[in-house]
């Protein structure tokens, strides 16, 4: 999953503008992420990468910017991989 | 499964007293399921008596002593910052079981929990938070709707569902099932078509059993599915029942036990015991084999929904009263404590109601001191007063060695 596409969701959960979206733009502080923004966007990649998220990394912190988001989604798909 | 097991067991083991001397330090996977098994089965009581001693080493006494005598936190859920900087959200249980008990998580925790229902609710079908319409209470601070929260309940109700009616966003409504009842009665009252368009695809029901009966009547009410989502405050999302009716437990983040009255795990299809649940999310203040009021048992072979899960049916968690037949337990509920309040009648073990066809019960009652006749008039003269056009037939038994597990493996429909 591409960081554009990461930020598209971000936009879209948070009714953001994506111009608005840097990589290191934090979701709380920067975009006003509330409790119930982190879930759809929790639900939201989920359903896109088909997989759910590692339990580790379902965080505030891990997940505080939007690298962080991205890393957090390769590690899913990557820890996937080694299951099967 | 098992790793969160073995992690939750070593970090009961190191991090929380109650369980530091109970435990091994070191924890064996291969051991893990044998050691599980052999922490004590604790209840409420349990906890609200040692507190302190069911919290991690992180919280500190003088934190908690606070946040417990702080009247403003019982009100709703509140995050709150430690003096070692560790945030935390508090709320408390109702209390309708004695004292309020404080619940403490960290917001990674409700984090973690929240997206375990949604991942239920994903199962059934897709579903994103901006769809969902929560409703806790009647009278709740968070109220959703675009009306005066402080306007009398019953006026608020039919504005509501004037809204709901009108509503393009909301396909999924969570909502307590006694607050459901309310709306149900209020479509019946005024003969409302409700759901027209069929927007609001499922209503998620929580905190009080409603039997098969009454669900297929919301179902056609209410123009939608009708999900029955099992869960405490302190543990949260339990179970989901499936399209057919039963329930499956989320093993993702619970472990479920039923056990008899002696302790022991009941494993076996049919036999009706207790509902022991651990999460497997919760670490700032565990639950371990933690002993719920409910009632439960497993179904014999596989649901038809394809869940492998086992399929459980709970029965009402009222030590007195069992069976169910209109409006689930309320029926007999509101019988027992008409008694109970209007003739006094209070000096009792158990009552025990247990459907034996479909127009008939027996009534079980131990340790009645007093009058059984007194008993049997007043219990029909309440019921066929409250129900005057059903026609049940009781038959009373006063048994004082029938047990709980006897009754219920005998006849409950």
């Amino acid at each position: 999953m591409e960081k554009n596409q990461i930020k598209q969701l971000i936009s879209e959960c948070g009714e953001i503008e994506i111009t608005k979206i840097s990589d290191e733009s934090s979701l709380i502080r920067d975009l006003g992420f509330d409790s119930i923004m982190f879930l759809q966007l929790i639900v939201a990649l989920e359903e896109r990468i088909g997989m759910e998220l590692q339990e580790d990394d379902l965080s505030y912190e891990k997940v505080a910017t939007v690298n962080d988001v991205y890393n957090i989604i390769q590690n899913s798909i990557n820890q996937n991989k080694n299951v099967y | 499964m098992e790793s969160k097991l073995c992690d939750i067991i070593s970090h009961l083991a190191n991090n929380v007293s109650y369980y530091k001397e109970r435990l091994p330090k070191y924890i064996n996977p291969h051991e893990q399921i044998d050691i599980f098994l052999e922490i004590p089965i604790i209840t409420k009581e349990t906890v609200k008596s040692n507190y302190i001693d069911f919290f991690c080493d992180q919280l500190k006494e003088n934190d908690l002593n606070f946040l417990f005598n702080n009247e403003y936190y019982k009100v709703k859920t509140h995050p709150f910052i430690l003096e070692n900087g560790m945030s935390i959200l508090v709320s408390f249980t109702s209390g309708t079981s004695g004292t309020p008990m404080m619940i403490i998580r960290t917001p990674d925790e409700q984090l973690k929990l929240n997206a375990e229902i949604w991942r239920l609710r994903n199962k059934v079908s897709h579903i994103e938070p901006k769809n969902l319409l929560y409703r806790v209470h009647l009278n709740s601070a968070d109220y959703p709707f675009p009306f005066d929260p402080n306007k009398k309940v019953e006026y608020r109700i039919a504005d509501e569902i004037a809204y709901l009616n009108n509503n393009k966003r909301y396909k999924w409504w969570h909502i307590q099932a006694q607050d459901l009842e309310k709306y149900y009665q209020h479509i019946i009252k005024y003969s409302i078509d409700f759901n027209i368009d069929k927007i609001l695809q499922y209503i998620e029901y929580t905190s009080s059993f409603v039997s098969n009966e009454v669900r297929k009547i919301y179902a056609e009410t209410f123009k939608c599915n009708i999900i029955d989502l099992y869960g405490c405050l302190e543990i949260w999302s339990i179970s989901q029942s499936c399209k057919h009716g039963y329930h499956h437990v989320n093993e993702r983040s619970v472990i479920f036990e039923i056990i008899n009255q002696n302790g022991c795990i009941i494993s076996e299809p049919n036999k009706i015991g207790r509902v022991v649940v651990t999460s497997l999310i919760q670490k700032v203040m565990p639950f371990i084999r933690y002993k719920l009021s409910d009632k439960a048992y497993y179904m014999e072979s596989a649901c038809e929904c394809g869940n492998p899960a086992k399929r459980i049916v709970f029965v009402h968690g009222d030590e007195r009263i069992v069976g169910t037949k209109k409006n689930g337990k309320k029926y007999f509920e509101t019988i027992v404590d008409m008694m109970i309040d209007d003739y006094n009648i209070d000096n009792y073990l158990s009552i025990h109601v247990t459907q034996v066809s479909a127009n008939e019960f027996d009534v079980n009652t131990r340790r009645l001191l007093g009058s059984t006749e007194t008993f049997q008039k007043k219990f029909e003269e309440i019921a066929s007063c409250l129900y005057p056009e059903d026609k049940y037939k009781y038959y009373f038994t006063y048994n004082d060695a029938l047990i709980f597990e006897d009754i219920f493996s005998v006849s409950f429909k």
